[in-house]
């Protein structure tokens, strides 16, 4: 087991409760992702296990040997992956992977070797000497992760590695997560509140919610929990929030979100509700009613009642 | 690392022009000012005094090397990365204040050249006379360290700074002369560190040596309280 939490209790300030009896477990060589809304503690697991902040109760154990922020040790084994961009803007990619290598006590050959390996993983061989000031966002993004995979971290944790960037930057940097996943003896960590990222790279998800882990499993089974239950999309040209809590009181109705212009209606199997929600949303002008496939994102929107959509809360 | 944060101060190439190039020309233009007011002293004399006052005032505003390099090291998002690594974050503590002590003291070393070489000053006892400009620069990046670790913001850090450097300048005398009395006597002497400086500085030039001891050793004192101070401030930002 690569990290081990049992039953970790962390409050800041003395009562707001950023940790709430969270248990999470990371296996040798597995992709976990950790899907949650902003504010649900996702960052605050992440730094207690990296021994960066002290938990108020519970355990975490890292490799085996208990996290207590003092083993330095440890940090050798992991590679972490700030939320923010952590590079100096005004030095060259290469002087910046070149830093963040000496930190973890590679030298000579060994770390020209891996600058030279880790700058063709993010895709910025040739434009190493250059500063990170002149690059794009997705850039910055790649030359940030790079900073973290220099000394072949067994564990690698990614706190949303992809905030703030294009699609393309956003696809290379899922692409070579993957091709990291490949090595047999690294596991990682990956926060997001994008679901289908979490989805694409993860062989397991544990979703969180006011800093307790309200489910996990793998993709697969999560979804299947949801399999049984139909989810009908109605799109509308005068949408309203205050629908939302009508369509609810509806029997048989078990979660409703808005999103955009089109209200996802979650039901139990072979029941029809459709009448009733056209009646309902007549005066709203609909323009397409359709059946969807059961998803991460309906698994979350039943578990915590909430949409994730760009780090909004709906 | 060492070289990452030597990279990095030489990096910041507008603050060398700054702490450089400022207090050349102002430096020069008080010569020439002084050169044309009536009654002035010969211009080395004068250049050596002007010189000694701009090499102190810039070592204040050059404390700026270090409380930006821990603001950016402890007070960003940078932290957590620090952190997370094996090494003791002390020592990017120490790299941030020995480089701001190497740079700013080389700094001052350019404008005492520069008096030398271009006005013909001399400064008698010149090794003991560069060993307190450097206990100077020492004290104002320790100074700087604190009050970074104590407002965690460096325009803050900056606003205090400058705030103790004009004071300070004004409570000697250095920028507007002030009536000739006891008091002011005193406060040209040792009102605050810059005077100590300046005072020790001058002690070792003139040849008073039980004055350039004085300041010295307040200056000495200041520094190791500070010092005190700034070690057990970092343990906590660190940790």
């Amino acid at each position: 087991m690569i990290v081990r939490m049992n039953d970790v209790i962390k409050r800041y300030n003395g009562d707001r409760l950023a940790l709430d009896y969270l248990n999470l477990e990371i296996k040798k060589g597995e992709v976990v992702g950790l899907l949650g809304p902003n504010g649900a503690g996702k960052t605050t697991a992440i730094k207690a296990i990296v021994g960066l902040l002290a938990v108020d109760e519970g355990t975490i154990s890292v490799f085996g040997e208990k996290q207590n922020g003092q083993n330095r040790q440890l940090r050798r084994r992991i590679g972490l992956v700030t939320q923010d961009v952590t590079v100096y803007e005004d030095l060259s990619a290469y002087e910046n992977l070149r830093f963040f290598g000496k930190l973890y006590g590679l030298k000579g050959e060994q770390l020209k070797a891996r600058i030279e390996a880790v700058a063709k993983l993010i895709g910025l061989s040739d434009r190493l000497h250059e500063a990170p000031k002149r690059f794009s966002g997705g850039m910055k993004r790649r030359l940030n992760i790079g900073c973290a995979l220099l000394h072949e971290p067994e564990l690698i944790i990614m706190d949303e590695p992809t905030v703030g960037i294009d699609p393309q930057s956003r696809n290379y940097i899922l692409e070579f997560v993957k091709e990291l996943a490949k090595q047999a003896d690294t596991a990682i960590l990956y926060t997001s509140h994008y679901i289908e990222e979490v989805q694409a790279i993860s062989d397991r998800v544990y979703i969180i919610d006011q800093g307790h882990i309200i489910a996990h499993g793998t993709v697969k089974a999560l979804i299947e929990k949801m399999q049984g239950d139909q989810v009908m999309a109605i799109t509308v040209k005068h949408p309203a929030k205050a629908t939302v809590l009508t369509l609810k009181a509806i029997p048989d109705i078990k979660e409703v979100s808005l999103e955009g212009d089109t209200y996802q209606i979650v039901t139990e199997p072979g029941v029809s509700v459709l009448d009733k929600c056209l009646a309902l949303l007549a005066e709203q002008t609909i323009t397409d009613v359709s059946n969807q496939q059961a998803n991460l994102e309906d698994v979350f929107l039943m578990l915590t009642g909430k949409t994730l959509r760009d780090g909004a809360v709906d | 690392m060492l070289r990452f944060y030597g990279l990095r101060i030489l990096k910041d190439y507008l603050g060398h022009i700054i702490l450089i190039g400022l207090p050349v020309a102002l430096i020069t233009l008080m010569v020439m000012i002084n050169a044309e007011a009536d009654a002035a002293p010969n211009t080395a004399e004068a250049a050596r005094y002007i010189g000694i006052v701009y090499i102190i005032m810039f070592q204040g505003f050059g404390a700026a090397y270090t409380f930006e390099g821990l603001e950016h090291d402890f007070f960003k998002s940078f932290k957590d990365r620090l952190k997370a690594s094996p090494v003791n974050p002390m020592r990017f503590v120490f790299a941030n204040i020995g480089f701001g002590v190497l740079i700013s003291f080389l700094q001052s070393l350019v404008l005492l050249v520069y008096v030398v070489v271009v006005f013909g000053s001399r400064i008698p006892n010149l090794p003991l006379v560069l060993m307190v400009l450097f206990l100077g620069v020492v004290f104002a990046q320790l100074l700087a360290a604190l009050c970074i670790f104590l407002l965690k913001k460096g325009s803050k850090a900056q606003a205090a700074i400058t705030l103790y450097i004009i004071g300070g300048m004004v409570l000697a005398g250095f920028f507007f002369p002030l009536p000739a009395n006891d008091l002011t006597a005193w406060l040209s002497n040792y009102s605050t560190p810059l005077a100590w400086t300046h005072h020790a500085v001058y002690g070792l030039i003139e040849g008073v040596y039980h004055e350039a001891l004085l300041g010295t050793g307040l200056l000495v004192v200041a520094t190791l309280l500070v010092g005190a101070v700034v070690y057990q401030l970092s343990k906590r930002v660190v940790t």
